[in-house]
């Protein structure tokens, strides 16, 4: 091809050729980016995959003395960087090479849908003896670890218009292994008879008058969200409860046989509503454990057990642990707060069985 | 990409261009450098306290409560999973002395090594290997997790807690069935409150979120799956007629008269001594208040310290100084308080000092002339320090 042809080919892809060499350009010169991905696990960045060769140290902005302590790992993109305790949401780390330089790696904030709430407060009643043992705060999510939940929570004597500390403040808040279930218990060296945190500082609850729980609004759960709820429960407290739960005066609503409909034990009061979850076994008339479901009613003072399938004829024996205790800790065997001069112990037992028939 | 590719295939030109002698001396010292930085391999378990241990990940619920046995063996309280774990931290290499220690914004630097904010994390124990004299922290964030750190110098690390020899025991009760849900889960959790070894045995304290009582526990280590173990309630009558199931908060054991006595203090803060020989399975025992301390206080760590010759108890406390009382005064006290003090906050029985030292939050010895301690300052600021014993 002559000059003409050859200046004529290069005008019309001279936009493309143009277009070509600057990528070519950018290839050349441009360093190939290491980026730091964030892994996630139930709504908490648990771990970093770094996509860069080297396994940079990494610190929390604003602190370069003390690195954050964890643990690296080969991946198929890179290095993975385990912190041992998950990285908080709402901070900002720094990765630092050996060379010096240094990628920031900003966490966001936990999921809202993780915000937690109150969903009950037992017991349930609004009416609960003096020397009421413990309480219960039920919530929908893991709460925090760190701190004392009694730092969050108050309760002010309405009638007496006044602040008051009826729980006992241990070493640690007691909650179950899922940390959604927190048990407060009132202090027993005021309820006990005689005790010098009772002659002192007397009960914790004073009959007849009035209470409310609130929360200060930094009860947080352990993704760091706080609980929007403020008053929590009112109640009145009455007189003292000295009577042990007695199975044999409780009553039994017995079912019809080939009925899908609940056994019913209805107590006559309000009864610990978790030990209530454990205590009871049923067996059938061939000697196994029936299989269904129970739920508790009523303010804590009915359980009512519904079968998978239908009730059989026969011999039923329900099995109840004696640990089963009522609103101020009596269990089957004995009272709380009991004066051991008077008549002695009887003898403890293990579990109470009732037998039932179903016709 | 064109780019990444021009570094390695300049190296491998340099390599297949080297001369053939250099190359193998280039390969021989590649070798040397990889031989050298692989790890130490494990050593050999040899003693009679880590029979029955595996190499292994424990799993851990919490790590609430810290105390070493001898030989650098950790036992770790857990409260979440009702346990006892026993780690070999191999940390054995012996020292006589531990190192001064005054360190400023303590939490800061917590917060700063697993992470995250000084308000969200908390020192849950302090303990002390007797042989290496390192410092170890159990501490707790509040997104639930726990780490295990040790001080080195002045930076904290990670204690590992993979591929350790451990052993583990369930503090479930030994009589009658376990709890569970509907679902076949266990519910009952511990707050371990206090642990120690003791001539052979794992020591335990704590309450459980569902009965209030049964909180003292005597476990033979080596730990054995099969085994029995005392659980017991002590409690104590310092109020005449009546008795009570509260929980031991902390403890220590002591020797009178060649006897062992247990020392515990409980949330009504009297001070009770028992006879350890005196423990049996399943038995009340009623144990000798020797001293009322005080309402409104809660106390927190217990230690024996000697300084010129003589020996004294320290106990540090939530609402109160460190106390201080001197052994003989205990070993030789008659005092069986069976009636109430009448004055609140007042104390009675046994005399005490009040060292000057407050908001102690965690203690334990360091060597034979140092405390190490962990303390909140008026201003706020989170402290760990050494005190020799001469302060106390």
């Amino acid at each position: 091809m002559d000059l003409t042809e050859f200046k004529t080919i290069i005008k019309k892809i001279r936009p493309g050729l143009i277009f070509f060499c600057g990528l070519l350009y950018l290839a050349c010169t441009q360093k190939v980016e290491t980026r730091a991905q964030l892994e996630w696990e139930e709504g908490r960045a648990v771990s970093v995959v770094w996509s860069g060769e080297s396994q940079p140290t990494v610190y929390l902005a604003g602190s370069r003395s003390q690195e954050v302590l964890g643990r690296w790992e080969a991946t198929s993109e890179g290095h993975r960087f385990i912190p041992l305790t998950g990285f908080s949401g709402g901070l900002t780390y720094y990765l630092v090479e050996a060379n010096g330089d240094s990628t920031a790696l900003d966490v966001p904030l936990a999921d809202e849908r993780l915000k937690p709430s109150v969903l009950a407060v037992y017991p349930t009643t609004d009416s609960l003896p003096s020397n009421l043992l413990k309480m219960y705060l039920k919530f929908s999510v893991p709460m925090q670890h760190a701190g004392h939940p009694l730092d969050h929570i108050r309760v002010r004597d309405v009638t007496s218009d006044s602040l008051v500390h009826p729980f006992l403040r241990l070493e640690t808040g007691l909650w179950n292994a899922e940390q959604t279930i927190l048990t407060l218990w009132l202090d027993p060296g005021r309820i006990k008879t005689d005790l010098i945190p009772n002659r002192e500082l007397g009960i914790p609850l004073v009959p007849g008058h009035r209470y409310r729980m609130e929360l200060d609004g930094n009860l947080r759960s352990a993704s760091g969200q706080a609980v929007e709820q403020t008053v929590l429960k009112e109640w009145t407290a009455g007189t003292p409860d000295r009577i042990k739960p007695d199975p044999y005066r409780w009553e039994i609503r017995v079912p019809d046989a080939r009925t899908l409909a609940p056994l019913e034990l209805h107590f006559g009061e309000s009864l610990d509503a978790v030990l209530l979850a454990e205590s009871f076994r049923l067996q059938g008339p061939d000697g196994q454990a029936v299989n269904g479901e129970w739920e508790i009613g009523s303010l804590e003072t009915v359980m009512a057990f519904t079968p998978s399938t239908s009730w059989i004829k026969g011999e039923y024996t329900l099995q109840i642990q004696s640990l089963l205790e009522d609103m101020a800790g009596n269990n089957l065997n004995r009272l709380f707060d009991s004066d051991v001069q008077e008549a002695g112990h009887s003898a403890a037992v293990e579990t109470v069985s009732l037998s039932f028939t179903l016709p | 990409m064109a780019t990444t590719e021009i570094p390695y295939l300049i190296g491998a030109k340099t390599i297949t261009s080297m001369k053939r002698v250099t190359r193998i001396a280039f390969l021989l010292v590649l070798v040397a450098v990889f031989t050298a930085a692989a790890p130490e391999p494990v050593p050999l378990l040899s003693s009679e306290l880590t029979a029955g241990m595996e190499v292994g990940t424990p799993e851990v619920g919490s790590m609430d409560k810290l105390a070493f046995g001898p030989e650098g063996i950790l036992f770790i309280g857990d409260s979440k999973k009702a346990k006892v774990l026993a780690v070999d931290t191999r940390d054995n290499e012996s020292r006589s002395e531990g190192a001064e220690l005054n360190l400023e914004d303590f939490d800061g630097k917590l917060a700063a090594a697993l992470g995250t904010t000084p308000d969200q994390v908390e020192v849950k124990d302090l303990a002390v290997n007797p042989v290496s004299k390192n410092v170890y922290l159990s501490v707790s964030t509040m997104g639930g997790q726990s780490a295990l750190l040790r001080l080195k110098g002045e930076t904290l690390e990670a204690v590992p807690l993979s591929e350790v020899p451990f052993s583990e025991i369930e503090l479930q009760d030994a009589i009658g069935a376990d709890a569970e849900d509907g679902r076949g889960r266990p519910l009952r959790v511990w707050a371990i409150s206090d642990l120690m070894f003791h001539n052979g045995k794992v020591l335990v304290s704590g309450l459980s979120n569902k009965e209030f009582g049964s909180t003292f526990r005597s476990i033979p280590f080596p730990f054995e799956s099969s085994q029995t173990y005392a659980s017991l309630e002590i409690w104590h009558a310092a109020h005449g007629q009546y008795e009570t199931h509260a929980p031991i908060k902390t403890f220590t054991v002591t020797r009178i008269a060649e006897r062992d006595y247990l020392l515990a203090s409980y949330t009504c803060t009297p001070l009770v001594l028992f006879p350890l020989d005196e423990l049996k399975a399943g038995e009340h025992r009623k144990g000798r208040t020797v001293a009322e301390l005080g309402a409104g206080n809660s106390p927190l760590d217990m230690a024996w310290i000697e300084k010129d010759g003589k020996k004294y108890f320290l106990m540090s406390n939530s609402n109160r100084p460190v106390m201080r009382i001197p052994y003989e005064a205990i070993a030789t006290t008659q005092n069986n308080m069976t009636e109430p003090v009448e004055e609140f906050a007042v104390s009675d029985g046994l005399d005490y000092v009040s060292v000057p030292m407050v908001h102690v939050l965690q203690m334990d010895v360091l060597d034979a002339g140092q405390l190490v301690y962990l303390q909140r300052m008026a201003n706020g600021d989170l402290v760990l320090r050494t005190r020799s014993f001469q302060w106390i």
